[in-house]
């Protein structure tokens, strides 16, 4: 089968292997990959070359991609298709356009490729304020002015040059080529599929690991953007992740956590399939001794969210009952002064902070495993979003406690304490039983141990995708765009799943 | 139907409101969405959706095992409802100065080739007799051309400015309309101030031919310079003005070619003129000058007044 692999990656830096991605193209030797790579670096950053052989990227931020502007005809059609697309955004009756005004803007990219040329002239701005300002627009919160104009102009750019890409030839190494698209993460990258799906029939499956639109409310936050222009950002982010879901064969969240904000954004359950992200070391072995003296260990990006001040009241409490008890906060600095923020903390609760104290800070990279130098891992965060830390907690080996927050409880489970969030009294009480209780800390590392090693482990995620995969192309008409087009109902089970493990002569028969 | 009781006898006293949301005395409060309220109150009044306020109040610690305390089935239910109980009230983006064009050293030498060319173009279509004062002029040209760059880059952060306030690109347009007569006036004044100076000083050092007139020492400087060569160092100005305005709004190539025209057409009329090919009226110091310059001002100033109108060249 062959199978495109979309993905947006943030930096521009050469591929580094070893990624999620590698190891699923790896598992899955039988299949035939095709990578296509959107690039979203910090502006500025030039492209290093190209990404990898056999990869195509795409540059998604920086300055527009060269081309000619469109005539005056042209324009003219564009200058419609992109009205219905700022009319979707904008106006709260008529977001039902939004799909198809995208698919016509694709249609005329495809023949002559000036979009992104069109996007940033003065008519497509024009375009812009004349229908945002119209009565009726969604402009609660102030109305955009000319700046707000010009920028939201360039955002829609940046985030629609995926349908101007070269990728959509259907003749060898184009996406009407490929059995399958596989999206990873959403957002723009999400845009080839749903364009190969219009134009090919091509069926795609959509995985996120940490969902996409809830990345960009946490992360456009500090952008300095006016409300109108993250209004309309927003807008656009919102349904194309509806479109998407509404038009994916399958969504495979990475956690149940995922899932519900998935079925808050109009996913169809019946299509989602919850298939947890492999933590590669699953094969590594559990920590070995615990140390003498007992510790805690807490590991994070400092910084509010990661809930260090939590810890160090908790620990307070702790330190009284367990003599000779010591707290490791391993992790970076997430925000600047934040670590001498913590020691004043410490101090003012009495701890006695340095190398060899009660309370050591350990200024390490995350990926570095600090946990067999620990007798109990701590999680005190306020949020945990992706189950990836604590699940290299649990492969350790050691007791875990969590707050019950984000995907803390599908992980956990019952191998591990869970503590209401923001109460240090409930994360004391649950650290001191750890600690006094040995029996009960090696049970609870054991399952743990277990738990993870049986859901996270390589094997099992590239499995799922390979019965995805399989399950999706046996319910999908051989020849979708074809048969579509004579009128024809599309025939479940038209070939049996063996006609696409066929590889290169499945390819001939349908290039035939 | 308890939250909406509860939400209008909700005038509880002062200190019960200030308690904060993780506090186990929230759970009895008659209200107790109000105090998540006042605890995320810029969250609340900047976001865009409820899904924001869900988002953010999931990054504060507020997940499902907390929304039981504010009476809610889930985060997005909670969310709703704060998104509807608080008004918005963006706060305002400190903005960002936008960093250095980035300008090719190509570009740079091309405006700097050019400009050399514009500023000698008087000295070359000067005619044989008359060198000394159209030497003059084009010395006087060197820092008005530095007053050009300077109006330009007046009008360009006048333009900026004018984008972040304005509402509508027709009301950018409308303010913008008296900018660039005053940038290219304030510009034209500092060459005529700079070739009185330089023609003062060609005068006190050579003085001219012909009977000392004895009117003064204005009227002398000013006959120095004919009334063709005046007009035709103005629309010099008029055209290095205009190219230095069109280099700082992102039209340097533009700028560029109507400087080599101007080059071109002088040399082009120069070329004429030895041939003969020209009238009399080709002798005239400053003729030809005048009408180069012209032919490539009258191209460059409807560009930079549109380039000037538009939004986008100052984003």
């Amino acid at each position: 089968m062959r199978i495109a692999l979309l993905t947006e990656r943030a930096r521009a830096v050469p591929h580094r292997a070893g990624g999620w991605c590698d190891r699923l193209v790896a598992g899955l030797a039988e299949h035939q990959f095709e990578r296509y790579v959107l690039v979203a670096g910090p502006p500025g950053a030039e492209p290093a070359g190209p990404p990898g052989p056999g990869v195509r990227a795409l540059a998604l931020r920086g300055p527009r991609p060269p081309g000619r502007s469109p005539g005056p005809v042209r324009r003219r059609l564009y200058a419609a298709a992109y009205e219905q697309l700022i009319r979707a955004l904008v106006l709260p009756g008529e977001r039902a356009g939004f799909a198809a005004a995208l698919h016509r803007l694709a249609e005329l990219a495809r023949q002559d490729g000036a979009l992104p040329a069109f996007l940033t002239s003065g008519r497509a701005h024009q375009l812009l304020e004349q229908v945002w300002r119209s009565p009726g627009a969604d402009t609660a919160a102030g109305q955009p002015l000319v700046h707000d104009v010009l920028v939201a102009g360039d955002l829609l750019e940046q985030c629609l040059r995926p349908l101007a890409a070269d990728w959509y030839g259907d003749d060898g190494g184009g996406l009407g080529a490929a059995d399958l698209c596989h999206v990873v993460g959403g957002g723009p990258a999400v845009l080839p599929a749903l364009v190969a799906k219009e134009l090919h029939g091509v069926p795609f499956v959509l995985t996120e690991h940490g969902l996409h639109l809830r990345e960009q409310y946490l992360g456009y936050r500090q952008a300095p953007y006016r409300w109108p222009v993250r209004a309309l950002l927003f807008g656009f982010f919102r349904q194309l992740t509806a479109e998407s879901y509404r038009q994916a064969a399958l969504l495979t969240p990475g956690s149940g956590y995922d899932r519900e904000w998935q079925l808050r954004c109009g996913a169809d359950p019946a299509r989602i399939r919850v298939v947890h992200r492999d933590v590669p070391a699953a094969a590594r072995p559990a920590a070995g001794a615990e140390p003498e003296r007992p510790t805690l260990v807490w590991a994070g990006r400092l910084a509010p969210a990661a809930g260090p001040e939590s810890m160090l009241h908790a620990f307070a409490r702790v330190r009284g009952e367990v003599p000779g008890a010591r707290l490791l906060l391993h992790g970076p600095e997430g925000q600047p002064g934040y670590r001498a923020h913590c020691a004043q903390l410490a101090d003012r609760l009495g701890l006695a902070v340095g190398p060899g104290r009660e309370v050591r800070f350990d200024d390490a990279d995350l990926s570095a495993a600090p946990w067999e130098r620990g007798t109990v891992a701590v999680f005190s965060h306020r949020s945990l979003p992706a189950p990836r830390p604590l699940v290299e907690a649990m492969l350790s080996g050691r007791a875990v406690v969590a707050t019950d927050v984000g995907v803390a409880r599908e992980v956990l489970g019952p191998a591990g304490l869970l503590v209401p969030p923001g109460e240090p009294a409930a994360l004391a009480a649950a650290c001191r039983a750890l600690l006094a209780d040995r029996e009960r800390r090696e049970r609870l590392g054991r399952a743990g141990r277990q738990r993870a090693a049986e859901r996270f482990a390589v094997e099992p995620s590239v499995a799922a995708f390979r019965e995805v995969y399989l399950e999706l192309v046996s319910r999908w008409p051989a020849f979708a765009a074809a048969e579509r087009a004579s009128g024809v109902l599309p025939r479940p089970f038209a070939r049996p799943a063996e006609y696409w493990v066929t590889g290169a002569a499945g390819a001939l028969v349908k290039a035939g | 139907m308890g939250r909406m009781t509860a939400r209008c006898g909700g005038d509880e006293p002062a200190d019960r409101r200030a308690r904060p949301p993780d506090d186990p005395g929230a759970r009895g409060s008659a209200d107790p969405v109000r105090e998540l309220m006042a605890a995320h109150r810029g969250l609340c009044e900047r976001a865009v959706d409820s899904l924001e306020i869900a988002a953010g109040l999931e990054e504060a610690g507020i997940g499902a095992a907390l929304v039981g305390r504010y009476r809610h089935a889930d985060v997005f239910a909670l969310a709703d409802e704060l998104f509807a109980r608080v008004p918005r009230r963006p706060v305002e983006p400190v903005p960002v100065a936008p960093g250095p064009r980035p300008v090719g050293w190509r570009h740079r030498f091309g405006v700097l080739a050019g400009l050399l060319g514009a500023l000698l173009l008087p000295l070359a279509t000067a005619p044989p007799g008359a060198l000394g004062t159209a030497l003059t002029l084009a010395v006087a040209g060197w820092p008005a051309a530095g007053a050009a760059d300077r109006a330009a880059r007046w009008l360009r952060r006048t333009g900026r400015g004018q984008v972040r306030s304005a509402a509508t690109a027709a009301e950018f347009r409308a303010r913008m309309r008296p900018v660039l007569p005053v940038a290219l006036g304030l510009q034209l004044a500092v060459l005529a101030l700079t070739s009185f100076i330089a023609l003062a000083v060609l005068t006190a050092l050579v003085p001219p031919p012909g009977p000392v007139s004895h009117a003064g020492l204005l009227p002398a400087v000013v006959q120095r310079a004919g009334a063709v060569q005046w007009y035709g160092q103005a629309v010099l100005g008029l055209l290095v003005g205009t190219a230095a305005v069109l280099r700082r709004l992102g039209r340097a190539g533009l700028a560029l070619a109507g400087l080599l025209v101007a080059d071109g057409a002088g040399l082009l009329l120069v070329a004429l003129r030895e041939g003969g090919l020209l009238g009399g009226w080709a002798d005239v110091p400053g003729a030809l000058a005048a009408l180069a310059a012209g032919v490539a001002a009258a191209v460059l100033l409807p560009a930079a007044w549109a380039a000037t109108g538009r939004p986008g060249a100052f984003g």
